[in-house]
């Protein structure tokens, strides 16, 4: 058998080499993982592949990626992403980066709509990548805040992230949902405050160019534009509260409502129905091959004894124990360019939690400091899902350098938000001390 | 060591089974076989989902796992639903322990197994299966309308008294519950459904419990059991005999502590009266009887069943 | 004659995947059914779950190799991006090639008997709530790989062809 250090250098090693040759993503972690579970596991072990690849694709869960892929893909078939995009431009035309900002807010919006990370990214870079190029942003920030922005579905509740890791850690559901949501608002406010500076800095790429501001007239004109979007919002959020729809199944009441919108403005026909479908089946597949890819790549290194690897670096440690902490967070963070969420949890959360409540630190505050590091986790190379996504729906004159440099003052950001939550553990803890 | 197996268990790091299986049958299986048979242990769906556990440990992915037979009645047919437990039958794990090992269940659990190329080594009695609510249910009536998850028999016999089974996954049921797409959910015993914070979201606790002494049980993929010698058999054999008591026995300080804890928190316990209950295991009874109409083994494990019961003085 | 052979494959390819597109229309379908059943008519339909999860193993494993011919399956092309179309094509003919073929040969192998048994226990829905066959959406997983082999063969047969006509770069989208 491999020893657990070892699999981490053939890891990283085999994945930076078949990646960054540019082997189709999907295939270099499947086919990688497959040659490494022949060798070092067991042939029969393969079958765990075929398992694992039907059961991720028939997980109820999965089912609201296309779901909200539909959603986005029809919103912007019948021109409604458009109108919602040039109602935020006659609102913040005047403010440079004001559709970046806007963009983050409508990430926001969605992250509370939606379990499950994908879902927001995609449909968002499907509606704003389009909308702010042309509008005279920016690459770098048109990506960046879709790709940071769409990360906080998983911590802004509901979050399926939340419930496999409450499970895992034995902590509050309840609790990690209260507690992801003031750091989710002060996160995007930290993006917010950053793009705006930004804009002031470099008004070149912030919409500077196109900026001008409107008449009151002319903002109350474009009002019109924000009401199916908004109705759509509040039919999806409202059959989650209501108890209508759970959550797997919200992003059906966005799919059908996209149509319904469509069909209001009499801009529903086949054709874009059709060519709505398309786009959706080739980003689903896209990802659910990666997926694939990744949940057989995280399985090796888990049966490899990755936890007993993360155990023994974690109890060697005679550190203080804000240390611990963050030698726990900075295991995060490199695992996090390595595989993907839910194999994270499963290796790491059942050494962590214990460790962190005998220091004496709050497992709620842990917890959702561990789930931003998994949002971060989404950004970086060479394994982010948030990257990948990004490529797969970004115009072909986009590169993949371009999506990597673009997320770097994110995660930067990011970075920084969690030493606030550090210092500051009232962002985390005030909601669920004070709900439960 | 000559053997070294890996494990998936039904349950996560710390819980109670999963110590039971860690210390009381991998720790002391290697002991008792002087370090000749050694475990890795991996928690629930960390190498494969327990809804394939069959494919999985039949394949030998892992040589054993622990899986639960609910999930294989599409697979199997009812015996897998007869050997997880059935409501309307046994109430103590004493009986479900002399019904599998001195009436011999067992064999007919080894049988249904075998053609998956799994060897049943045995079951791993677990603590109760319960209901947890968002409204008070004391009687057969309050089921009336009740949109329950739950699934195979058990929604079956909720649908026979008016209730409305929805089936979801584990992961949403929380949500769910939280939001009203369902009114209640048959999950696991105390301890299990606070770890799932249920009683965040939901006010009751019902009583008595619909699956008071079901089963996980330990499965081995037949060629690595084939392959041990006669001595490693039968250890293994007496340690799953050692982790199913003391499965049962953790449970109880958990379960107790976990039930007290969510009381304190506001949950209230909504009771069944006797006579009522009565009547409803009769309801169940009738369901899976009707099994003995598909034969082969679910009919003998009905017979078995039915036998059993009568010779304990249960009512009809 | 190869050139026919490869026109006849995307043809297929192309005719599967406009199918699969459509099975997301069916998807939203089931489950509105099954939202508008248990909001007004208090009845959980028993087939939605599965049926709208089997869709989706419809959408990716059909749909695949018809997203694969249209160049969807991304790679990090920070390096792959700046090569020139020789080196590419070489790379997706060996690197890329050996590691798609170790994915699809455990997927169509494994995914082949998991669907095969699936057929001959009779395996319904583990819900068990009603009787679907499980192995019509479980044999997708060795047909779609299988289709997704014959798309990775095509794509590299235009590669090589693309090239010697003008070198004009691999990627068709
Ligand atoms: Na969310
Ligand atoms: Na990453």
């Amino acid at each position: 058998m491999i020893d657990p250090v070892m699999a981490t250098v053939v890891l990283f090693g085999g994945m930076i080499l078949f990646l960054g040759l540019g082997v189709p993503i999907a295939f270099a972690l499947g086919g990688f993982s497959a040659g490494m579970i022949y060798f070092f596991w067991s042939p029969q072990a393969l079958n765990m592949v075929a398992i694992k690849a039907y059961n991720t694709v028939s997980s109820f869960e999965y089912l609201a990626i296309p779901l909200f892929i539909f959603m986005a893909a029809m919103l912007q078939r019948a021109r409604i992403a458009e109108d919602l995009y040039n109602t935020m431009q006659v609102f913040f035309g005047g403010l440079r980066g004001g559709l970046a900002i806007g963009t983050i807010v409508i990430c926001t919006i969605f992250a509370a709509m939606a379990g499950i990370s994908g879902a927001a990214t995609i449909s968002m870079g499907l509606i704003a990548i389009p909308a702010m190029l042309s509008r005279g942003y920016g690459k770098g920030v048109a990506l960046g805040s879709i790709a940071a922005g769409g990360s906080l579905g998983i911590l802004i509740p509901p979050s399926v992230t939340m419930i496999v890791y409450g499970i895992v850690a034995n902590t509050s559901i309840g609790k990690l949902y209260a507690g992801g949501l003031l750091p989710g608002l002060v996160l995007a406010a930290i993006f917010c405050v950053y793009l705006l500076a930004r804009g002031w800095i470099q008004p070149e790429i912030s919409g500077g160019a196109l900026a001008r501001r409107y008449s009151l007239w002319e903002k109350a004109v474009s009002i019109k534009g924000l009401i199916l979007p908004l109705l759509l919002i509040v039919s999806v959020m409202g059959s989650i509260l209501t108890g209508i729809a759970s959550v797997s199944e919200a992003g059906a009441v966005g799919a059908a409502g996209s149509l319904v919108a469509a069909a209001l403005l009499g801009r529903l026909n086949w054709s874009s129905v059709e060519d709505a479908c398309k786009e959706t089946l080739m980003l689903s597949c896209m990802i659910f091959w990666i997926i694939v890819g990744a949940t057989a790549l995280s399985t090796f290194y888990t049966a490899m004894g990755a936890s007993r690897l993360i155990e023994g670096l974690v109890l060697d440690l005679e550190l203080n124990r804000w240390m611990v902490v963050i030698a726990m967070l900075s295991i995060l963070l490199v695992l996090g360019m390595l595989l993907d969420t839910v194999g994270i949890i499963m290796i790491t959360a059942p050494i962590f939690v214990p460790i962190v409540t005998q220091l004496g630190f709050d497992p709620v505050w842990f917890g959702i400091l561990f789930i931003i590091l998994m949002e971060i986790g989404f950004l970086t190379p060479p394994f982010g899902y948030n990257l990948f996504y990004l490529r797969g729906v970004a115009p072909s004159h986009v590169t993949m350098t371009d999506i990597y440099y673009s997320v770097l003052p994110f995660i930067a950001l990011m970075l920084f938000g969690v030493g606030l939550f550090m210092v500051f553990p009232q962002i985390i803890l005030y909601l669920p001390e004070m709900i439960f | 060591q000559e053997y070294t197996w890996r494990i998936q268990s039904n349950l996560n790091e710390g819980e109670p089974g999963y110590i039971a299986l860690e210390e009381d049958f991998a720790e002391l299986a290697t002991e008792m076989s002087d370090g000749r048979i050694e475990f890795e242990i991996y928690p629930v769906g960390s190498l494969f989902p327990i809804a394939d556990g069959l494919e999985a440990v039949g394949s030998g992915v892992t040589e054993m796992a622990v899986l639960t037979g609910g999930y294989y009645t599409g697979k199997l047919g009812p015996i897998a639903t007869l050997e997880s437990g059935v409501p309307g039958s046994m109430r103590t794990p004493l009986e479900r322990f002399n019904f599998f090992y001195e009436r011999g269940f067992i064999d007919l659990a080894r049988e249904a197994y075998s053609d998956s190329g799994v060897y049943y080594l045995g079951p791993q009695f677990s603590p109760s299966w319960d209901i947890v609510s968002t409204v008070p249910i004391t009687s057969k009536e309050d089921f009336e309308g009740l949109k329950i998850r739950s699934f195979g028999l058990e929604a079956e016999w909720y649908e026979s008294m008016g209730a409305e089974p929805v089936f979801m996954s584990g992961g949403d049921i929380y949500s769910a519950l939280a939001t009203g797409t369902i009114d209640a959910a048959r999950w696991a015993s105390p301890a299990g459904n606070m770890n799932n914070s249920f009683h965040e979201v939901a006010d009751y606790y019902v009583q008595p419990s619909p699956m008071p002494v079901p089963n996980n049980f330990f499965a081995v993929n037949s060629q690595a059991w084939e392959a041990l010698p006669d001595d490693l058999k039968a250890i293994l054999n007496q340690a799953a005999v050692a982790s199913s008591l003391s499965y049962i026995t953790l449970s109880m300080n958990e379960d107790a502590n976990a039930m007290q804890e969510m009381i304190d928190s506001g949950m209230e316990v909504s009771t069944i009266p006797p006579e009522e209950w009565t009547e409803m295991e009769a309801e169940a009874r009738k369901l899976w009887r009707a099994y003995d109409e598909e034969g082969g083994l679910a009919a003998e494990g009905v017979e078995m069943l039915d036998q059993f019961l009568q010779d304990m003085g249960y009512s009809q | 004659m190869l050139n026919s052979a490869v026109k006849l494959v995307d043809t297929v390819i192309a005719c599967l995947g406009k199918l699969a597109a459509l099975f997301i229309l069916a998807i939203i379908a089931t489950m509105v059914l099954e939202m508008v059943m248990r909001g007004v008519f208090g009845m959980s339909t028993p087939w939605a779950g599965d049926v709208s999860s089997w869709l989706l193993v419809g959408v990716i494993f059909l749909g695949g190799p018809w997203a694969l011919a249209n160049g969807n399956f991304v790679r990090v092309d920070a390096v792959f991006g700046i090569l020139p179309a020789r080196v590419k094509a070489l790379i997706d003919s060996t690197v890329s090639t050996v590691l798609f073929a170790l994915f699809a040969y455990v997927l169509i192998d494994f995914g082949g008997d998991l669907a095969l048994r699936s057929f001959q226990i009779g395996e319904t829905s583990a819900t068990g709530a009603w009787e679907g066959p499980v192995w019509v959406s479980k044999a997708l997983v060795p047909l779609g790989t299988c289709l997704l082999s014959l798309a990775w063969v095509s794509h590299l047969i235009r590669s090589w062809q693309d090239l010697k006509q003008d070198g004009t770069d691999i990627n068709h989208d």
